[in-house]
């Protein structure tokens, strides 16, 4: 189906390109008294104007002039001046400025994680520093080496040796003492037996003569 | 590129100002008249165009053989033509309307133009040509000129002028509905309109 408002961009292609033997008119173009006046129209407009772009042209008298002139213009130009670089500073320049205009493609998931971690990371700096900065401010601790005599207790292993003198008693005595002591709950003290050392025999024997047994005693 | 161009090349990147000239002058025909249908006036595309030159001059080290020579030089063109926005630039902005015979014999008197043995309707034509061009933004009248004079793809063009092939395309349109009209070439109805297949 033809459409004239669709065909006009193609047309205004078409006659610009006229020259192009290849270029194929627009599908209905031929049926279509519309269209072929609108390129008539376009096409004696783009004549008049190819006329006008020949009229304006400079006649060769001109160019001997011109060109002097443009010599002149780029002889009083100082060099490196403006932009011209040497080869190696221009290749640094250029190198630095393409890497400046590089751009890679990063997808918008990346780019949104990204920003949210740098958020945070921001957020939890601050507040870090916020809660630092509320206690004391700890100066770090310095080391200084001195010698302090300390006295160390040495023990020492006594050996004492102890004799005891062994009571024999009649078992009866011995239940009754027993439950003396249980009664008592104090424990006798020990009879400590110095040994034999200072003993002096006395000069004179004393003999008690008790009488009596120990069952008729009452 | 030829053998030759490609010599003079090195020579020029190696500040010799003789091969610079000699390069210029293959391409300074085609830098001039694009320059002056930018600007509408002979003494303004000299300057424009030698404006182009010099800065080539001062670049020429940083050419790098990715694309043609012209292509390069075109691009310093494009940015040339770009960044000169003087108000007083462009000098027919402010004419609208037919140009009638009384108008072309005042106004463009102070048209030199080069090849002298023109007739006074080429005169009127060139005119009416400038006129319409005149009407149009500097950005909308280079892009026109890249596609009518230069035969870019429109998306080349935005790439070198810096803007949506859309809207290049938006601009060769306006371009030419100015001109059809300035030029009043439209079609009236019932007159033989050539059959474009004819051509082919």
């Amino acid at each position: 189906m033809h459409n004239c408002k669709a065909t006009k961009n193609d047309l205004i292609e078409l006659a610009i390109r006229l020259t192009d033997r290849n270029q194929l008119p627009p599908a209905g173009f031929e049926n279509c008294p519309a269209c072929r006046e609108e390129f008539a129209s376009v096409r004696n407009a783009l004549r008049a104007t190819e006329a006008a772009i020949h009229l304006a042209r400079p006649a060769g008298s001109f160019w001997p002039g011109y060109h002097e002139r443009l010599r002149g213009r780029l002889e009083r130009e100082p060099r490196g001046s403006n932009g011209w670089l040497p080869p190696t500073r221009l290749n640094l320049a250029l190198s630095l400025r393409r890497l400046a205009a590089t751009s890679i493609p990063v997808p918008v998931p990346v780019v949104l994680a990204l920003f949210i971690f740098i958020v945070f990371s921001i957020f939890f700096m601050m507040h870090s520093r916020q809660s630092s900065g509320a206690g004391p401010i700890l100066t770090p601790p310095s080391v200084i080496t001195k010698t302090i005599e300390v006295p160390v207790v040495k023990e020492k292993i006594v050996t004492r040796v102890v004799y005891r003198t062994l009571q024999t008693t009649p078992p009866n005595l011995a239940s009754r003492d027993s439950a003396k002591a249980a009664a008592n709950q104090q424990p006798e003290p020990p009879a400590i037996v110095q040994g034999l050392e200072g003993f002096k025999p006395a000069n004179e024997a004393k003999l008690t003569i008790i009488k009596g047994s120990f069952q008729n005693e009452k | 590129m030829t053998e030759n161009e490609a010599e003079l090349i090195k020579r020029a990147q190696a500040r010799d100002t003789d091969a610079f000239c000699q390069l210029a002058g293959l391409y300074e025909r085609r830098i001039y008249s694009l320059a002056l249908h930018y600007s509408h006036d002979p003494q303004d595309a000299e300057d424009l165009s030698q404006e182009v030159w010099l800065k080539a001059y001062q670049a020429i080290g940083q050419f790098r053989h990715e694309s043609t020579f012209y292509t390069w030089i075109r691009r310093i063109t494009i940015n040339c033509f770009l960044n000169r926005q003087r108000t007083s630039f462009f000098r027919w902005r402010t004419m609208n309307g037919p140009l009638t015979e009384d108008d072309a014999h005042n106004e463009l008197r102070a048209i030199q133009f080069p090849n002298v043995e023109s007739s006074l309707n080429n005169r009127i034509l060139f005119a009416n040509v400038m006129r319409a061009l005149a009407q149009l933004t500097p950005r909308q009248r280079l892009i026109f000129l890249l596609k009518h004079h230069e035969g870019m793809t429109y998306e080349e063009i935005a790439a070198a002028v810096g803007c949506s092939t859309g809207t290049a395309k938006k601009a060769v349109a306006r371009a030419l509905g100015k001109l059809r009209e300035q030029l009043n070439v439209d079609v009236q109805p019932g007159e033989c309109v050539p059959c474009a297949a004819s051509e082919y």
